[in-house]
């Protein structure tokens, strides 16, 4: 999967799990920049994550994930 | 040695020009004789305990830095809360008052700051074992993370990650840097003195005997309550990260102007924010992962637990774990109800709404304070019982003292507004001459004038 595929995708699952967010996702998107994604809603995000790309993350990787950048990498990894 | 003392200041001003005038290889080891003099002058035999603390939880981080085995950290998490079970629960849980002429059990108390370096040591470790700080560091300088005397008694709660890389790193004499920092200690002395010690007494006299006072008393001392907590202990956390400033070490934030939170969850990232972020971190997060599947029921499960912990936390009594599950519900209707709650108060314009949402959370967070201060459970209902709009009988304790209070909490909130985000000490040192010397010298004055000498110790220092 190409990384700007791979960026849509991700839209799509922060759509559906921060519906009040309408941000344009780019690699750079922290969660600063996404209202709704703190830490309360984290876990949920990166749970749905891992269901849409059918992977598991470990808790490391998790909280390492602040931006979209580094959570293309961890997918892309994983999805080798 | 209280930290709102001539004594204090005087001890602060021998450690740095020692600290600033030793070689680099002395530095460490000052500190750390000036911190364990200082916890020794404060608690007696209880510095035996902080070293217990040291030498043990060193002990174990060491194994775990040789091997990874869950084993170490199981040993170290266990051996931090058998030691805040030992003093700080099992007395309360037996029912055993402190007696000074009773029995050896009768005679104990908490060790301050006991529950800030444990959790400081939980923390440490815990990094260690996830991989966020695996180097093994110098015994002086975790001794020194431990025992640091500007943040031993009441926190702020430090990491490791940011306070380790301080501990080396030369320092030299920044004259910006201490005078931001002697700023910050006098902003903290005049919030603890002039503010929350002179609403001590009104507080102290309602709370002993609401009864004898009129129903709207009740609610206006419950007011005063929630301000005086948080004068005491940003006033103590002023003072704490301004001393560690004065000798060239950053501590993190403990507040950001919490009272005017728009949100409980808003409030809870604002208020005593070392101890909410080290529960997000340590405890949330942890929990949240292993329950992510569960969706929204996984989510207020750990938020549920993370705020009974932070109500434990204070102490062992049903009225504290009653306020951290009011947080946690609290936090849990917020989450599921951004919706409709912009809805509402977007009829209103923005400020009116703001401003309601502000004063919901601040009435909130006072209706929770009652059970801070409450010893039991039956005390707390009594004083809610108590509470009527009847303003017969109203008593505000000394006018003096209330006129004071009020004139600094103006002062403090109007600079609260003001600043935004800036730090404080940067927020008086972009004055002019003319209004920054103002602030030092009537500051000062207030200080020497009308602060109170009340209650000398923290309300945080009991937790």
């Amino acid at each position: 999967m190409d990384r700007a595929k791979l960026l849509e995708e991700i839209q799509q699952v922060v759509q559906q799990v921060l519906p009040r967010t309408v941000v344009q996702l780019s690699e750079r998107s922290t969660a600063k920049d996404i209202p709704g994604w703190d830490s309360l809603s984290h876990m949920v995000l990166m749970a749905a994550i891992e269901k849409h790309f059918n992977l598991k993350f470990s808790f490391i990787e998790m909280i390492n994930i602040s931006d979209i950048g580094s959570m293309m990498d961890c997918i892309m990894e994983k999805l080798g | 040695m209280s930290i709102v003392s001539v004594l204090y200041l005087a001890f602060l001003s021998l450690v740095a020009v020692l600290y600033y005038a030793a070689p680099q290889t002395w530095r460490t080891y000052i500190l750390l004789a000036a911190s364990w003099v200082f916890y020794g002058v404060n608690q007696g035999a209880y510095l035996l305990i902080l070293l217990l603390s040291i030498g043990v939880n060193y002990l174990l981080c060491r194994k775990l830095a040789l091997n990874r085995n869950k084993v170490w950290l199981y040993f170290a998490l266990s051996f931090n809360i058998a030691l805040l079970g030992f003093y700080k629960y099992i007395p309360p849980i037996l029912g055993i008052s402190h007696n000074p002429t009773g029995s050896w059990i009768e005679r104990m108390v908490i060790p301050i700051g006991l529950s800030f370096f444990s959790f400081q040591a939980m923390g440490n470790v815990l990094d260690m074992y996830w991989g966020n700080a695996r180097m093994l560091v110098k015994p002086q300088d975790y001794a020194l993370y431990m025992s640091f005397f500007p943040q031993l008694l009441s926190g702020p709660i430090a990491r490791s990650k940011s306070f380790f890389p301080q501990i080396n790193t030369h320092k030299t004499f920044v004259y910006e840097d201490v005078v931001g920092g002697v700023r910050r200690i006098l902003w903290g002395l005049f919030k603890k003195l002039v503010i929350a010690s002179n609403l001590a007494p009104y507080t102290d006299i309602m709370f002993q005997n609401p009864s004898l006072h009129g129903g709207f008393s009740i609610g206006i001392a419950a007011m005063a309550y929630t301000v005086q907590i948080y004068m005491d202990f940003s006033g103590y956390s002023d003072i704490a990260i301004g001393s560690a400033k004065v000798l060239g070490f950053n501590l993190g934030e403990n507040f950001r102007i919490p009272l005017f939170a728009n949100s409980v969850t808003d409030f809870w990232r604002r208020w005593h924010i070392s101890l909410s972020s080290w529960v997000r971190d340590y405890i949330f997060m942890p929990m949240q992962f292993q329950v992510r599947t569960w969706g929204k029921t996984g989510l207020i499960f750990s938020t549920l637990i993370t705020f009974l912990v932070i109500g434990v936390w204070h102490g062992a009594n049903w009225t504290l774990v009653i306020f951290g599950f009011l947080q946690g519900l609290a936090i849990c209707w917020e989450m599921f109800s951004s919706g409709i709650r912009q809805k509402l108060w977007g009829f209103l314009p923005a400020w009116l709404g703001r401003f309601c949402s502000s004063l919901l959370v601040f009435v909130f967070i006072t209706i929770s304070a009652i059970l801070l201060r409450s010893p039991s459970l039956s005390e707390a209902i009594r004083y809610y019982s108590l509470f009527s709009f009847d303003v017969s009988g109203l008593y505000l304790g000394s006018r003096q003292q209330l006129v004071f209070a009020g004139l600094g909490m103006l002062l403090v909130f109007g600079v609260d507004i003001r600043k935004g985000d800036m730090l404080i000490s940067d927020f008086w040192g972009k004055q002019n001459t003319l209004i920054r010397w103002s602030f030092y010298i009537l500051g000062t004055l207030a200080i020497l004038l009308i602060g109170s000498l009340s209650s000398e110790n923290f309300i945080y220092y009991q937790y």
